[in-house]
């Protein structure tokens, strides 16, 4: 059967491969007697080994930025990986739950009850109950009964006597006639301008009239109980060197794992004070700047040894701090625990440190710190274990 | 002789798809197709958007990897990714297509020296190829810079074999005609 295809096209064919033996049997037979059938072999020959794609190396900045976007994809990634977590215990109940659990535990630890208590204490001591200030109300009608029968004829006999001293002795008094005669001086009170005294008596503030020697409004606790309840902010720098690190495979597929030289993690919180022995409890922002490890095991059937890192970049966690006594010298021993998410890996960290409190408001610690990360990539999973020297600053407002 | 000591651009698929050590294999197989990768895409974009074309069909090829995916040829496969967003891109820029010409408007160079003659027919080559029309020059480029058999390259564009063979024979044929002249003369001794 004769091919679909003409002598040169053939000819194309059968220099790219991909002749059936057919073909090649009509090739062939052309070329051994027409010339230009072998003139057109040798071109297509030629041509094929010219026809060579034009390669040249890709630029740097193309490299560049789309490795840059592959990171970022990962970054991505790992954050929806966080937020499917979170999704698959429920968005809702997980923060709900957050809630109540801080708000539980600002309760229980906070100086709110420490002052509620305190309150309640004057509140005792003073019997301020109901029925107690009802009497106190009686005792301040009885005793304004008792002024205006005793108190204050007296003040009315006292102003008519200085009234009549100071009508002999002030040739400028006023002269003023009563149903007992002429005199001179200050007009003498009535009936209606002792009312009116009356009256300027009932208007003076109740302690002050009752003369009661505690306090009726618990003015200064409610003060206190607002001051004490603002959080006292610490903002705390600090910058750890890790010098020590090793990982081990949990699971399957992973080979050793070593750091890659010195890693470094720079941290930046907020943290507020639960109470007044120095106990904190933090919600966590800290960016480690890179943490990298070598995997030192092959790819399967590979001689090159293979290195894979792994940039982490942030923690987000909770942060429990306890200070210790006073050790003199302002110093004061301290130990913190973490617990989170360093990027999308989970871990813990605890340090110990020395707090030198240097100002009332600066402290600066320094001591050592370990943590370790639970690395999950594909089907493996890792732990991570560093330990390193810690040296931070805070400032509390 | 097979070199043992090489991975298989499939076992690197694979460990891209199902190991830690993604990013390393993805690494091994960039380097291996990316200087054919981004001149397909300069040679059917231009360099404007050779590197959106570029860059978008390695992003993709990343993302890719799922361990549910088997990819039994992988430079066929980075192919279709590059070859689908050229596509697109030159849809959107509306590239002017220019069919065939005759063979007095190609801008040939007058050879005069053998030594420097195949260089100066490369250029020619990729002038003639310039002028067919784009399902032809595809094909070409296709084999050219993946390598890929016409089979292969049937997968990639989706098109029967048949149809591939003809394009791909009948663009060649049609270069050496365009290129006839050149190539009597070099081979009539």
């Amino acid at each position: 059967m004769k091919s679909e295809f003409t002598t040169s096209e053939l000819v194309t064919l059968y220099v790219d491969g991909e002749s059936t033996p057919q073909e090649e049997q009509q090739l062939f037979s052309e070329l051994s007697v027409q010339r230009d059938v072998q003139q057109e072999l040798k071109s297509a020959i030629h041509l094929k080994s010219l026809l060579v794609p034009e390669l040249e190396e890709v630029p740097f900045n193309i490299e560049k930025n789309l490795f840059n976007r592959i990171e970022s994809l990962n970054e991505v990634k790992k954050r929806l990986v966080w937020f499917e977590w979170i999704r698959e215990v429920n968005l809702v109940g997980f923060a709900l739950t957050c809630l109540a659990v801080g708000v539980v535990f600002l309760y229980k630890t906070s100086d709110y009850n420490r002052i509620k208590n305190k309150v309640s204490d004057v509140s005792a001591n003073h019997e301020f109950t109901k029925k107690s200030i009802s009497n106190l109300k009686q005792e301040v009608v009885t005793k304004k009964q008792s002024i205006r029968n005793t108190i204050l004829p007296s003040v009315v006999n006292n102003h008519y006597e200085t009234a009549i001293v100071n009508s002999e002795n002030n040739s400028d008094a006023e002269l003023y006639k009563t149903e007992n005669g002429v005199f001179a001086g200050i007009v003498p009170l009535t009936a209606d301008k002792v009312e009116t005294e009356n009256m300027h008596l009932n208007s003076l503030p109740l302690v002050q009239s009752a003369q009661i020697n505690m306090p009726l409004n618990p003015v200064y606790n409610t003060t206190e109980l607002t001051k004490q309840l603002s959080i006292a902010y610490v903002i705390e720098a600090s910058n750890t060197v890790m010098f020590r690190s090793n990982s081990n495979a949990i699971s399957n597929s992973m080979g050793v794992v070593g750091m890659l030289g010195l890693t470094e993690e720079d941290y930046i919180g907020i943290n507020y004070n639960v109470n007044n022995s120095n106990s904190q409890s933090n919600a966590l922002v800290e960016k480690v700047s890179s943490q990298s490890y070598v995997d030192n095991k092959s790819i399967p059937d590979s001689t090159k040894e293979t290195t894979i890192q792994y940039n982490i970049k942030q923690w987000f966690g909770i942060v429990y701090e306890r200070r210790l006594w006073n050790i003199g010298y302002n110093l004061q021993p301290t130990i913190r625990a973490t617990v989170g998410y360093a990027g999308s890996y989970p871990g813990g960290k605890i340090s110990a440190a020395i707090v030198h409190k240097s100002t009332k408001n600066i402290d600066v610690r320094l001591g050592i710190e370990d943590y370790l990360l639970f690395i999950k990539q594909s089907n493996s999973t890792y732990n991570l274990n560093s330990i390193g020297a810690v040296l931070g600053v805070s400032y509390s407002f | 002789m097979q070199n043992n000591n090489v991975i298989s651009d499939e076992e690197l698929y694979q460990l891209m798809c199902t190991s830690h050590k993604k990013d390393l294999a993805f690494k091994a197989l960039y380097n291996r197709y990316k200087t054919r990768v981004y001149g397909y895409c300069r040679k059917v974009v231009g360099d404007v958007y050779a590197e959106d074309a570029f860059q978008e069909t390695f992003v993709r090829f990343y993302t890719s990897a799922h361990s549910d995916r088997n990819v039994t040829n992988v430079i066929g496969f980075l192919m279709t990714i590059a070859r689908n967003l050229c596509l697109n891109i030159k849809e959107r820029n509306e590239k002017h297509v220019v069919e065939f010409k005759d063979l007095s408007e190609l801008d040939i160079p007058f050879i005069e020296d053998d030594s420097i003659a195949d260089d100066q027919l490369k250029k020619a080559i990729h002038q003639a190829l310039d002028v067919l029309a784009d399902e032809y020059r595809e094909a070409v480029y296709l084999q050219i810079y993946s390598g890929l058999s016409y089979e292969e390259i049937a997968k990639v564009i989706g098109k029967p074999v048949s149809t591939v063979r003809n394009r791909i024979v009948r663009a060649k044929t049609k270069m050496r005609d365009l290129l006839s002249a050149y190539f009597n003369e070099h081979h009539k001794d």
